[in-house]
């Protein structure tokens, strides 16, 4: 065919072409890398040895043209980190005097120097966000983007789960695939296989009750319960591969000590758990 | 070489690198992780680099790292996999051309060996010109331009089969 023998014949010649129209898809940004590299180079110090004939002015050329570069790149590339670590709680104030309070491992990250010009913060875990009145503020996870002007919501963003509450104000919702919901009071919106799902006259205590130091699992899979466990009591949990997706709805207070709640989980789940050692627990069918 | 230096450094050079290393290998992941890795490298060694000849052994370090990576673990050139539409600012008829030439590409460049391969990619994805080809991979422009002509000739006779 014709049409067949036009494509064949392109191969060699318009590859040029078909190159440009394509890109690479990254697991990991340009960003990210750095990140991981700046941790590793602080563990490992460079050289410490200086050659006696190093070249003062190359030197002092290569300091200026680098000091004016990393000016530019300074006000672009400096950002702040906010992180909880497990069993950590804290509020993190913006510029602005907009509030985030975090749960337990959750990070946000923002930067200081745009601010002014862009009210942006790159958001994973769950935190409640109150808002200062002003131009557009922008949360963005990794599975979806949430934009306001002034106003209280929650967002939890964890592994491929992505939820918003909406407490006051106006919040539109985005998920990756460019679907968008307009959230108003009382609306909660949850990524439900790629797509957004939205509920209205949701009860949205439900959603800050990890604020108050309460549990709130409603129908949530296995795997995020001992999760958000993990996360609260600074533990690591094992548990069968086929217990993952089981579900399980409960709410209540959360108790002092780790063994409490599983005890409370295991029990209504037919499961045991077995302390493995300080800090590990391994939890298995009861039987 | 302060931090701030390295991070200029990264910033000028990195995303090159980890391009080259996924056009040898076909693999972001080993595409990331070596570029990362080079990287560490030239900080380790820094006081013995003179600065105007770090960029070819940044080069010369990542495909090091690469051979003795490769050599370890064979893998076959998963490119296309990683290789998508840019939707931006282009129609669904040209997505449908694009992925239909991604899919002839992709047999013929499975086959072809990895020299020509890698030097066919460099030219016309990466869109450098021979004298750079030959300065990333250390071979004289004579070289390149034969890796090349035998890169062309293969994928015009696999695709008269």
């Amino acid at each position: 065919m014709n049409d067949k023998n036009l494509h064949i014949t392109s191969l060699e010649e318009n590859s040029n072409d078909f190159f440009s129209k394509g890109k690479i898809a990254w697991e990991k940004t340009e960003t990210e890398v750095w990140t991981e590299l700046e941790r590793k180079i602080r563990e490992k110090p460079a050289g410490k040895s200086v050659s006696i004939y190093s070249n003062i002015l190359k030197l002092s050329v290569a300091a200026v043209f680098a000091i004016l570069v990393g000016l530019s790149g300074f006000t672009f590339f400096y950002t702040k980190t906010i992180k909880t670590l497990p069993g950590e709680k804290i509020i993190a104030e913006l510029p602005d005097g907009s509030t985030v309070e975090l749960n337990s491992v959750s990070t946000i990250k923002y930067y200081p120097l745009k601010w002014k010009f862009q009210r942006k913060v790159q958001f994973e875990g769950e935190g409640y966000f109150k808002v200062a009145k002003g131009k557009k503020f922008e949360v963005v996870s990794e599975n979806g983007k949430t934009q306001v002007l002034g106003t209280s919501f929650n967002i939890y963003a964890r592994e491929s789960n992505y939820r918003v509450t909406c407490f006051t104000g106006k919040v539109k919702v985005l998920s990756n695939s460019d679907e968008s919901v307009l959230l108003e009071p009382n609306n909660h919106v949850e990524l439900e296989n790629g797509r957004l799902v939205m509920k209205t006259n949701y009860k949205t205590e439900k959603a800050v009750d990890w604020k108050m130091d309460r549990f709130d699992f409603a129908g949530r899979s296995l795997n995020e319960v001992f999760s958000e466990i993990e996360r609260q009591f600074a533990v690591k949990i094992q548990f069968q591969n086929e217990l993952k997706n089981r579900s399980f709805s409960s709410n209540f207070a959360k108790p002092g000590n780790v063994e409490e709640v599983l005890d409370y989980v295991c029990k209504s789940m037919q499961l045991k758990y077995i302390k493995q050692s300080d800090n590990s627990y391994l939890i298995v069918k009861n039987n | 070489m302060t931090q701030q230096e390295f991070k200029v450094l990264f910033e000028n050079h990195f995303a090159d690198v980890r391009k080259y290393v996924f056009y040898r290998s076909g693999d972001t992941d080993v595409a990331t992780d070596i570029a990362q890795e080079t990287f560490l490298k030239i900080w380790e060694k820094q006081n013995s680099i003179q600065p105007e000849k770090v960029k070819g052994l940044l080069y010369k370090i990542a495909g090091d790292l690469y051979i003795s990576h490769y050599r370890k673990e064979k893998r076959s050139f998963r490119f296309f996999n990683s290789f998508v539409f840019e939707n931006e600012s282009q129609s669904p008829e040209e997505e449908m051309t694009f992925n239909q030439l991604k899919e002839n590409y992709s047999n013929s460049l499975e086959k072809m060996n990895e020299k020509q391969r890698t030097v066919f990619l460099l030219s016309r994805a990466e869109n450098l010109k021979y004298t750079e080809i030959a300065e990333v991979l250390g071979i004289s422009v004579k070289a390149v331009e034969k890796r090349m002509k035998n890169a062309l000739n293969h994928l015009r006779n696999i695709l008269k089969q």
